[in-house]
């Protein structure tokens, strides 16, 4: 069969931007007649080793792009690389970051459905293709992808993609941009296109896209980098199609699919049916406060589930926004990072989702709406669905895989300008954000400094490699004191920590990318509190670094204990986790508040002993110790008092039976309250109804 | 036995749906909390709490580290009878309750049945 006629057979309707037709193009493709032909050709054994080998590739990939890469969000390994079959459908990833994988289809889809019989493009052996648009797969600008077919012997048998984030991508802010108030200032917008043919890239396309960024040698390595990725697994794919045979490999690529929604259902089914509810609040919208509703209410039903976001708050002027493509794939994380980390991932799940997101909500904004921190809300997406997902699951054999939320509101930052060294350079500081603390566990804590909600496999910086970069060093990386959910296990703690600008040639422009400050976003599970809040802090004109010369720098415990103690001199300045991009220069702190996940269970029925040894490593406070926990113990010998514990925590749940209303008496007093009106700007209705 | 012994399925860290009955109870103390078709919450004691009392402001000011009363609200639900924390919820003043688990109890039913262990 000749490409054309393979490319005929999986023709796709047109594109369109509205909400249905994301949704049809996320699902799985109907089998071709090929894929149907030879679905069974292999031995459950054989295609067990398959599948195994689609994995290592991916895996091998990713591995290539993040050797190769410069930005640290790509070396970090904030990106995915996935496997498709030949019409586009996820058979297999290697994450990184699920969902890039899963929004990934949406590029190879629009390129089938719009250039597969475009004569002035075409799809060939050896073509590279190349997207940045979140319409189509991106899930915000920087989440760029490049993207290729592997054909063998004249025949389309399957395509691979690799996405990372770029540090800057020409928006109108550096670094991401909050402030963004429509889709012409996100940046960089490459509809997919073609950007190389046999193997190799075409270099004034590459320096056009480089010339578009403040940092054009940075996004031309890393493209670069990401096709080097995709060639690795192209050339992989194609021996191992050549070793079986085009039809046989064509089969088990889509039986990827094909199994993986027969996992999916059989887990589903063993499941509690029933509607589970969980409501979650993000306080900022980019270029302003206020408070925006994620709600999400999943149904379960046999092995279907129904996700119904209605009662989500309107799209916002700013950045804060999603398109409808972004909340199915959310999904991706809670499950195959949790409830199905035993099972390949494939877009097989997707099939057992219904989604319901009214038009018009953040989580499904009209296609000129800025998406900069389109992440922002699918985070709170993703922490609800969580959380609702782990209640499902209690009463099944697989608790073990159950959490509380992550934490998805560290506060990360970005540097753009000319750095020690005279280069143009564009960094994230992502260790904070990749190293936020995980969710407490049904008999652990959480990890502290585990990963960015979006993915589990993420790294925190190499601060060497980060220093060599940039013209800043790092002034401490701790674990905050009170930096999670506590509970009767709780959350895990994220990493604290603070750079300082020295040696910067002229001005340095920082910013930062977070939220969570006054509202947190890592609710807590049965009974557990949620994770911390955290402001954005620097200091200008500090002397830390004559401190350091002297000697006399007593680096911080935390972020909290440096503003509390002001540890050095300086114009300390608070303000929200995203604030506008600032210049700054020698001496000029920032710090960037490590965020914890939440925490599970309530925390009167946390043991003693490890109360006083969280104390002792100073991952909680004097105050959490005997107000929160009711530990009762000795400060110079850390033992615990035992009966005066007990009796401490005997007082308290007597206490709260004082304290605690009847439902219907709270509700009444309840109900006549309300949030100021300036944090209610950009709510929709309030309260208003929820699904 | 004459009776058959309901049959008590732990759905939550603190809570069991007594098939019997089809009433939530606690699982700390056995406590009914109400019909099992109704929110647990109906049931529980609730507490409307300044987050400043769980999370410690460090500094003054409008950032004080901690969430911000105005906003945001911690909701606890306690057991009436043995005052285990069974729910936290952060709200902003005023925002209704989450039904957040609403099982379905024939399914639930079914699975169980022949389990005759308490
Ligand atoms: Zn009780």
């Amino acid at each position: 069969m000749s490409i054309q006629e393979d490319i005929q057979e999986v023709i796709m309707p047109e594109f369109d931007t509205n909400i249905e037709d994301l949704f049809a193009r996320m699902n799985p493709e109907p089998q071709t007649s090929l894929e149907e032909e030879y679905a069974d050709e292999m031995s459950d054994i054989e295609f067990s080793i398959f599948r195994h080998k689609l994995a290592t590739i991916a895996t091998e990939g990713k591995e290539v792009m993040a050797k190769l890469g410069v930005s640290s969000a790509l070396r970090s390994e904030d990106s995915g690389t996935g496997i498709y079959t030949a019409c586009g459908d996820m058979s297999s990833a290697a994450a990184g970051v699920y969902y890039h994988a899963l929004s990934g289809q949406l590029p190879v889809k629009y390129t089938l459905s719009k250039w597969g019989t475009d004569t002035s493009v075409r799809i060939e052996d050896g073509d590279i293709f190349f997207s940045t648009d979140p319409i189509y797969g991106a899930t915000h600008t920087p989440d760029q992808i490049a993207f290729m077919p592997v054909i063998v012997d004249g025949v389309l048998v399957s395509w691979v993609s690799a996405v990372a984030h770029q540090a800057d991508v020409g928006a109108m802010e550096p670094g991401l941009s909050a402030m963004s108030t429509n889709a012409w200032s996100d940046g960089v917008r490459l509809l997919p296109h073609k950007i190389g043919t046999n193997f190799g890239l075409r270099e004034d396309l590459v320096q056009s896209i480089g010339n578009m960024t403040r940092v054009p040698d940075e996004q031309i390595l890393d493209i670069k980098a990401r096709v080097a990725a995709c060639t690795r697994m192209v050339r992989r794919l194609k021996d191992l199609a050549e070793t079986l045979g085009s039809e046989i490999f064509i089969g088990a690529v889509r039986r990827c699919v094909d199994d993986g929604r027969v996992q999916v259902r059989r887990r589903l089914m063993e499941f509690n049916d029933g509607t589970y509810r969980s409501t979650v609040f993000i306080d900022g919208v980019g270029g302003d406060m206020g408070l925006q509703r994620i709600h999400c209410a999943i149904t379960k039903k046999d092995d279907k589930l129904t996700v119904k976001l209605e009662g989500t708050s309107p799209q916002n002027p700013f950045s804060f926004n999603a398109y409808a493509s972004m909340p199915v794939t959310t999904l991706a994380n809670p499950f195959f990072s949790y409830l199905l980390s035993d099972v390949p991932p494939s877009v097989g799940l997707l099939d057992q989702i219904e989604m319901e997101i009214p038009d018009g909500t953040c989580l499904s904004a009209s296609a000129d709406a800025a998406v900069s921190c389109s992440l922002w809300p699918t985070f709170l997406l993703q922490a609800a669905a969580h959380c609702a997902t782990m209640k499902m699951a209690f009463d099944s054999d697989h608790r073990d895989k159950l959490s509380a939320t992550q934490s998805a509101n560290a506060v990360g930052g970005y540097g753009v300008g000319v750095n020690q060294h005279g280069l143009l350079a564009a960094d994230l500081y992502v260790d904070p954000v990749n190293g936020s603390g995980g969710g407490a566990r049904p008999d652990a804590d959480g990890v502290d400094v585990f990963a960015g909600i979006w993915g589990n496999y993420m790294d925190t910086n190499d601060a060497e490699q980060l220093e060599i970069r940039g013209p800043y060093y790092k002034v401490y990386s701790r674990i905050a004191r009170d930096g999670h959910g506590f509970g009767k296990f709780r959350g895990g703690s994220g990493q604290d920590t603070a750079y300082v600008a020295h040696k910067v040639p002229d001005a340095l422009s920082h910013g930062t990318m977070g939220f969570g400050t006054k509202f947190p976003t890592a609710p807590g599970i049965f009974g557990g509190y949620a994770g911390n809040t955290t402001p954005g802090a620097y200091i200008l004109g500090s002397n830390v670094i004559d401190l350091m010369r002297s000697g006399e720098w007593d680096a911080p415990t935390s972020t909290g204990d440096l503003v509390e103690n002001r540890l050095c001199e300086g114009e300390y300045k608070f303000d929200y986790a995203t604030y506008p991009a600032l210049n700054v220069t020698d001496g000029d702190v920032w710090m960037m508040v490590g965020a914890g996940g939440g925490g599970w269970g309530d925390v009167l029925e946390r043991s003693p002993q490890m109360v006083v040894e969280d104390l002792r490593a100073g991952v909680i406070s004097d105050f959490t110790a005997k107000e929160i926990y009711k530990v009762a113990y000795d400060p110079e010998s850390f033992m615990v008092e035992v009966e005066e514990t007990e009796k401490l925590r005997d007082e308290t749940r007597e206490e709260r039976k004082q304290i605690g209303k009847p439902y219907s008496e709270f509700i009444q007093e309840w109900e006549q309250q309300s949030p100021p009106e300036h944090a209610l700007k950009y709510f929709g209705e309030f309260p208003g109804t929820v699904a | 036995m004459a009776e058959q012994t309901p049959t008590k399925v732990q759905v939550a860290e603190y809570l069991d749906i007594n098939l019997g009955t089809e009433t939530w109870e606690c699982n700390k103390c056995g406590h009914g909390l109400g019909a099992a078709t109704q929110n647990y919450k109906e049931g529980c004691l609730i507490r409307d709490r300044s987050p400043e009392e769980i999370h410690q402001p460090i500094i003054e000011g409008e950032y004080t580290f901690a969430p911000d009363p105005g906003w945001c609200r911690i909701v606890e639900c306690y057991c009436p009878n043995c005052g285990v924390l069974i729910d936290t919820e952060y709200l902003p003043p005023g925002h209704p309750l989450t039904h957040d688990m609403e099982i379905d109890i024939e399914q639930l039913k079914a699975k169980h049945a022949g389990n005759e262990e308490k």
